[in-house]
């Protein structure tokens, strides 16, 4: 998996703001993390916390804003939610002729840092 | 200490899609279609691009292979051995290829006249997808053995390969499937990209995959070179 990866460009784009901030040290980091992005955020999150050691984001905490998956059925037109990310199948009319509306995201919102 | 609140709104891998930018003008300054194989561990790239390489090459496509390996070099060993250029990256472990490492790992290359070139990416559905390298197009393998139900199981790489291949076809009398199972699994997520059936006991086999990307480049490059 990739979670390693992810939180690396975490830690460098976290980093890079503070320092244009004139921040030394980073208490907090807001993510969103769609269901669709493939990522699981419990590895994410101890990832984070081994990797962060050494960094200016040693005492931050990772905040993950989990997301639903949107899929968008071209077949009957409803949108369906999903907390997984599964299948492309419509729930009501069981199409595969989905797209996805949402929820692949992966983004950094915010970070308080001092 | 003052507590500053920073926002930042910045996607977590736009980095990876910058250099993926970077790296796709270089390749067309270098007038190179650029394939992202992904697959399984297993599913038979290598196997593919030995017989596939000899078939371009007499058409005067002449390739380079950029192999993706956890923590082997074992299949770079064996295209070396059909003259192709090709430079492994050992991603120590890692699942995937970003587009810096395939930046370091072209620039290995001494370039003639090559016009495609294929990334053998580390053997993963899931990780692969989600980090584009530059390429042009991506092409999804799923060999037989596999099963016809990994595509509903991983949908994102079917939904978006511009082409599916389906190896060791030649396996098929042996498993309790048919080649319109796979399709119509495959169908279900994706309406409109090729599909080719391939077999290394069939040579013949692999001219409709070698077509598509002859097509593919003479479309990106154009017709009079
Ligand atoms: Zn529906």
């Amino acid at each position: 998996m990739h979670e390693a990866s992810i939180v690396q460009e975490i830690i460098d784009i976290t980093t890079e703001q503070a320092k244009q901030n004139n921040a030394h040290k980073i208490l907090e980091v807001e993510i969103t993390v769609g269901a669709g992005a493939m990522i699981e955020t419990d590895l994410l999150a101890s990832a984070f916390d081994i990797m962060k050691g050494e960094t200016m984001l040693e005492e931050a905490v990772l905040k993950i804003n989990k997301v639903n998956l949107k899929l968008h059925c071209l077949n009957c037109g409803k949108i369906s939610e999903s907390d997984k990310m599964v299948s492309m199948e419509c729930p009501y009319c069981h199409s595969f002729e989905t797209i996805i509306e949402s929820g692949r995201e992966m983004l950094i919102n915010k970070i308080i840092a001092e | 200490m003052e507590l500053k609140d920073i926002n930042v709104n910045i996607p977590i891998l736009s980095k990876n899609i910058k250099e993926g930018e970077n790296n796709k003008k270089i390749f067309e300054s270098k007038k190179l279609l650029t394939i992202n194989l992904i697959s399984s561990p297993g599913s038979g790239k290598t196997t593919l691009l030995e017989n596939i390489t000899p078939i371009l090459n007499e058409k005067g496509f002449s390739s380079l292979v950029i192999e993706g390996d956890i923590a082997t070099t074992r299949d770079a060993e064996r295209i070396n051995k059909k003259d192709i250029k090709c430079v492994q990256i050992n991603t120590h472990g890692i699942c995937h290829l970003e587009s810096k490492m395939i930046r370091k790992a072209f620039e290995q290359f001494n370039i003639k006249n090559e016009k495609i070139l294929f990334i053998e990416n580390v053997g993963n559905l899931v990780c692969p997808a989600e980090f584009y390298l530059g390429e042009h197009e991506k092409v999804a393998i799923l060999s037989v053995t596999e099963g016809e139900d990994k595509p509903e199981k991983y949908p994102l790489l079917f939904k978006e390969a511009s082409c599916i291949l389906l190896t060791k076809v030649d396996l098929l009398p042996f498993l309790d499937l048919s080649e319109e199972d796979f399709i119509l699994e495959i169908r279900k997520l994706n309406k409109n990209s090729p599909i080719f059936l391939v077999s290394k006991k069939d040579k013949n086999s692999y001219h409709k995959f070698v077509e598509w990307l002859i097509q593919k480049y003479f479309s990106i490059f154009g017709e009079a070179q």
